[in-house]
């Protein structure tokens, strides 16, 4: 086994491993899980470490024959878009699961359905071949309907339905996408690459302009592409925090790496088309975030809308077609991934002493709780675009990306930043800084596990901050190419 | 010169020290970061004095051509694309007079402001965290004076910010703090989509975030007129916020609920400036377009006359001065606007220095005033609770004194020769209406300035007791309620630690105007300038009339509040409605809540109703009630009679039956 189906199957196991372990041992829960997302934390380092952009391409392969009657392989392979998002992946598995260890609640099962999520996202980031990336696609979203209705507050049955719902019908497009691509290829093949080095013989203009709308919509219910993006607040809402951290930090992103893996990369002339459109979906998208993360009291739906409105930008950026916006949106995948799950992180550690989420009741916090304070601005701060946090380079770049093809975009997106600036101060400011509400006075500050899982998201949003030219140099060897063959501005 | 990068790195580092390692030290952590912090700084300053020194010696030689500048190419920060078509975005510093003075003017006020504030803080238990953001707010400063790259310019710039908001927000536990600080951030933020929108237009033009490249293809006429003008009055928009110019100045006020020496530092000498600075630094390009020099020239000048206008009825010292710092860096704007260049900058360098005297001043009398008005519920921020405080604190008063002077323009103090050269350079370019309203503006500064003294030091002590005059107040609603006989305290002067300073700042708030004496000497103005040397000469008639706007100014002060208190209560009796507009700002404050309640919050709200109503539950949640539809249509389909289902069979059959018969055509899709 090569290190990305080790990095793959580890969480699988540990899960089927957890399915074994009585219930009365959750200790071993816990370490099963540790030890297998420790695991895939390290290989994802080495991945990250190993991969050279000067040589670029897909590196890491692995190839397994499985139904070759139809064209199906498990091909492995990661390039300098998937890297960083193999080790967002990892990170939020890691930091997942530590926040978890304080969980009472059929602790199993949990963490069960859990690694058997995240294992099928690092099989979309780690395929090479369309149908392997569909399985897997569908395996990371599925587990999410019982997570949310077994272990989750509030809305949940709602939330979880509409959740799975709205990913099915996602499926479905893309589903229909990938066939259609199968059957126009015609060579009985999955291989991404060979379609995609194929892709000015087989596809024909009109046969790309109808099929990439519906993959990209397809992709975009995951990406939370407005008007597609409902279930995001109500899901992140009724989940539990890791999840929470998985749906937001990850699965998210699933949808933005198909758009950009399959639709963008397979029919690039659907994408010239197509552009326009999408970069106005994107850009309602992030506005409309931002205004209704303005109207929110509750800590969740804030950051949902604001992730609506951050993943707006993803969108501007990959369909606005040029190399700057491409390099930011992918960047800006990482970023907001990492971000996000460092923001559910402190929400749920809140959530667990009060169960309650409305911003209005909390005030002073910081006093009683420094750490939790500290890390949940440092999160609001990368949120808003602070320079030195990884969202600055990365909506620097989209920016500029939109003002090289439609300024109006360019310019709604940096006022939008304004409004991000605006909801993420109240809320700090309403429930951090003031009086403390005495009501709280007897919470305490982070646990230990939290305390760790604050600290590496918050060094990764630190150093791809300060330092991005190495996640750059690798975003830019694989995008430059996809780029070049939309022949987008460069 | 080439150590210069040193300068901002040097501060970071203890800031990274301080909460890296000192934090984790108990209560050694307080002494080690303040420690840490002063020699950052220090260190800091020990970088202007050697570039100072090289620069003397060697600018003008290593420097090509007439930019009189050195350029330190810096590391790649990072890159996208690849080959020759890369952008490669690096930091870049450059070297010139005008970035030497702000690194003296910064690192000097910041070192001698970190001591004031050993005294200051003493006791406050988030004293190392202080410490802390000041270190890296130095180095942040820094960063925005010495960059010749936009970019980096725009990070320094928006942490600055951060840190600012940091200390305004330092005692946070007081809501008014958290608002303050959150709208001072968010305010500067609506000045930097201007500014970031900007540097974008150049990119675009451009290609590059490079000054140089982009200033030299500005001169080259190799760049859109329109986009030259439009990017120059968005970037100024920046500049605004960061300045607190019309109609962006609304948080500088607020931001004086921070620590004084915050206020001293980054509210009034150097942060605040910045914003002057960035139309100095980026002056070829505003340069370029007639448009956007009149556009800066009128925001500006209005400024300058409106905000000295609200300072006049303030009661709150630190507020007084805020506004009088508006005022002021409305004054270098105007100057920069009209062509100004050397005036402009050169009242920059000497208010700096005034200013935070005054600040450093007032924090003393409020540290004086605190422990006595304990207690009693009574502001010790106002000044109609001070009076007579000339005699126990005599450093602080005559230093404050002084400073006064200066800023009023008196001879030959240092406020004199720039407000002259102010003058001069409007009367040169012809903007006489400007003139006139800088005139007025010194004449209303002098005056707001001697309110402000004769309330705290001269006349009777109002803290002992209860106010007995509630003075400038119409009816007096404002007037404190005091619950006690005054507390138990008597107003002192401060520690050496905060006197010190104050005397140390006092020489260049008496002395840096003479750098600039025209036709006497003047180095300051062969140093900065934008353009050939002008050889200047004093116009007699000009700072005659710059004086007597101050004295009369200080004489109409004299004259109403040196024996108070009838002269301004009958002027608020006089002119109640022109007065309730001041003293209420004129009412902007509630313009702007106002606007965020009722139209932006409005609308956020209303957008999220249709997100729920019309996107979530009419749209999303509609395949719901239709699919069980179509569930219950379906249902009678299952009969349960053996014959239906043997009719679909058959038919079932022959369909697949047909499609491996090959009588369906390919499944390609073979239309186009």
């Amino acid at each position: 086994m090569g290190y990305l189906s080790t990095m793959t199957v580890a969480p699988f196991v540990a899960a089927l491993l957890i399915m074994l372990v009585p219930s009365n041992r959750p200790w071993l829960t816990r370490l099963i899980a540790l030890g297998a997302s420790l695991v895939s934390f390290a290989i994802s380092l080495v991945v990250l470490a190993g991969y050279s952009w000067q040589a670029g391409g897909f590196q890491f392969r692995e190839t397994y024959q499985w139904l070759p009657q139809f064209g199906v392989q498990v091909l492995l392979g990661v390039d300098g878009i998937s890297v960083p998002m193999v080790f967002l992946n990892a990170i939020v598995l890691l930091t997942g699961t530590i926040v978890t260890f304080k969980i009472a609640d059929r602790p199993k099962e949990f963490y069960a359905l859990f690694l058997v999520s995240v294992a099928g996202v690092f099989g979309v980031f780690c395929s090479v071949d369309l149908f392997v990336l569909f399985l897997t696609y569908d395996i990371a979203g599925l587990p999410m309907y019982i997570l949310i209705v077994a272990w989750g507050s509030t809305r949940k049955e709602y939330a979880a339905m509409k959740l799975a719902m709205m990913h099915v019908a996602g499926s479905l497009f893309v589903w229909v996408g990938m066939l259609a691509i199968y059957v126009q290829a015609g060579s009985k093949s999955f291989d991404l690459e060979f379609l995609a080095a194929q892709a000015q013989v087989l596809f024909p203009p009109a046969f790309q302009q109808i099929f990439f709308p519906v993959i990209f919509i397809g992709f975009g219910f995951l990406a939370a592409m407005w008007p597609l993006h409902t279930w995001s607040p109500d899901g992140h809402g009724a989940a539990p925090t890791a999840v929470s951290m998985v749906a937001a930090g990850v699965l998210m992103k699933l949808g933005a790496y198909g758009i950009i893996r399959v639709a963008v990369w397979l029919l690039p002339v659907g994408a010239q088309f197509w552009s326009p459109f999408f970069v106005t979906l994107g850009t309602i998208g992030a506005v409309y975030g931002g205004v209704m993360a303005l109207a929110q009291r509750d800590f969740k739906f804030v950051i949902a809308n604001s992730s609506v409105s951050h993943m707006g930008y993803v969108i501007v950026g990959i369909a606005t077609l040029s190399l700057a916006g491409m390099n930011g949106a992918i960047l800006q995948m990482f970023s907001h991934g990492v971000m996000t799950a460092l923001f559910f992180a402190m929400v749920g550690a809140l959530y667990d002493q009060t169960h309650t989420r409305e911003v209005g009741m909390f005030g002073g916090l910081a006093r009683t709780m420094p750490w939790f304070t500290g890390f949940f601005v440092i999160a609001a701060l990368a949120s808003l675009g602070l320079p030195g946090l990884s969202g600055f380079v990365a909506e620097l770049l989209i920016f500029l990306g939109a003002f090289q093809t439609y300024p109006v975009v360019g310019f709604l997106c940096i006022a939008t930043v304004a409004l991000a600036a605006t909801y993420m101060l109240r809320m700090v400011a309403r429930a951090f800084f003031g009086p403390i509400n005495p009501q709280w006075t007897h919470l305490r500050d982070l646990l230990p596990a939290e305390w760790i899982a604050g600290v590496l998201l918050v060094a990764t949003l630190v150093v791809v901050g300060v330092y991005p030219a190495p996640f750059l140099d690798m975003i830019n060897a694989s995008a430059a190419p996809v780029i070049e063959r939309v022949g987008g501005v460069r | 010169m080439e150590l210069a990068w040193l300068a901002p790195v040097l501060p970071a580092g203890a800031f990274a020290l301080n909460v890296l390692v000192w934090r984790q030290m108990g209560q050694a952590r307080h002494l080690l970061s303040s420690l840490t912090t002063l020699a950052g700084i220090g260190g800091a300053f020990l970088v202007f004095l050697q570039v100072f020194g090289d620069a003397q010696a060697n600018l003008e030689e290593t420097a090509s051509g007439p930019a009189r500048h050195l350029i330190l190419e810096g590391l790649r920060w990072f890159s996208i694309g690849s080959g020759g078509t890369a952008s490669i975005f690096a930091p870049t510093l450059v070297i010139d007079w005008l970035s030497i003075m702000m690194l003296g003017v910064v690192t000097f006020l910041a070192f001698l402001i970190e001591v004031y504030a050993t005294g200051y803080m003493k006791g406050d238990n988030r004293y190392w965290w202080f410490f802390s953001v000041k270190a890296l707010f130095t180095a942040a400063m820094l960063g925005v004076v010495l960059s010749y790259n936009f970019l980096i310019f725009y990070i320094s710039w928006e942490m600055v910010g951060l840190c600012s908001f940091l200390l305004i927000g330092f005692w946070y536990q007081e809501r008014d703090n958290a608002e303050a600080a959150k709208k001072a951030f968010i305010t500067t933020r609506v000045g930097d989509v201007g500014f970031f929108v900007g540097l974008a237009l150049l990119y675009v033009a451009t290609g590059t975030f490079d000054m140089k490249t982009i200033f030299d293809a500005v001169e080259a006429g190799k760049v859109d007129p329109t986009t030259v003008t439009a990017a120059g009055i968005l970037i100024f928009i920046g500049a605004m916020g960061k300045s607190g110019q019309f109609p962006l100045h609304i948080w500088l006020p607020d931001a004086m609920a921070g620590p004084t020496p915050v206020s001293a530092l980054v509210h009034s000498a150097t942060m605040v400036a910045a914003g002057v600075y960035l139309v100095g630094r980026a002056y070829p390009l505003f340069h370029a377009s007639e448009t956007t020099m009149a556009v800066i020239a009128a925001v500006g000048t209005f400024t300058a006359i409106f905000a000295a206008s609200i300072a006049l009825v303030q009661r709150d010292i630190k507020r007084i001065l805020a506004y009088s710092t508006v005022s002021q860096l409305g004054y270098m704007i105007m100057a920069l606007g009209i062509g100004a260049y050397t005036a402009g900058l050169f009242h920059l360098f000497t208010h700096a220095f005034f200013k935070a005297l005054l600040f450093l001043g007032a924090g003393s009398v409020i540290h004086s005033m605190e422990p006595v008005l304990h207690g009693t519920g009574r502001n010790p921020n106002d000044i109609f609770n001070m009076g007579g405080l000339r005699t126990k604190m005599p450093i602080t008063f005559w230093t404050f004194l002084i400073a006064s002077l200066s800023l009023a323009g008196i001879p030959p103090l240092a406020g004199f020769w720039s407000k002259d050269a102010i003058l001069l350079g409007a009367w040169e370019h012809g903007a006489y209406l400007p003139l006139a309203i800088a005139l007025l503006t010194a004449f209303l500064t002098a005056f707001y300035m001697f309110r402000c003294i004769y309330l705290t030091f001269f006349g009777s002590p109002r803290w002992a007791s209860e106010p007995h005059a509630s003075a400038d107040a119409v009816h007096g609603a404002h007037a404190a309620h005091g619950h006690g006989h005054g507390g138990h305290a008597t107003p002192h002067e401060s520690p050496w630690a905060m006197a010190l300073p104050l005397i140390v700042i006092l020489v260049p708030a008496i002395a840096a105007g003479w750098l600039g004496m025209p036709g006497i000497y003047a180095p300051f103005e062969e140093a900065v300038r934008f353009g050939p040397v002008v050889e200047e000469h004093l116009n007699i008639w000009l700072a005659i009339a710059g004086s007597l706007a101050g004295l009369l100014g200080i004489g109409l002060a004299t004259l109403m509040y040196l024996r108070p208190v009838s002269g301004p209560r009958l002027l608020g009796q006089a002119f109640p409605d022109t007065y309730r507009v001041l003293l209420n700002k004129y009412y902007f404050d509630e313009l702007y809540q106002w606007l965020i309640d009722r139209v932006v919050l409005a609308i956020a709200a209303m957008a999220a109703t249709v997100d729920r109503k019309v996107v979530n539950d009419t749209f999303t949640d509609a395949p719901g009630p239709i699919f069980s539809t179509l569930g219950d249509w379906l249902r009678r389909t299952a009969t349960g009679r053996v014959q239906h289902y043997a009719v679909g069979f058959v038919l079932g059959i022959t369909v697949v039956g047909a499609v491996v018969a090959g009588l369906v055509p390919d499944l390609r899709i073979t239309l186009w």
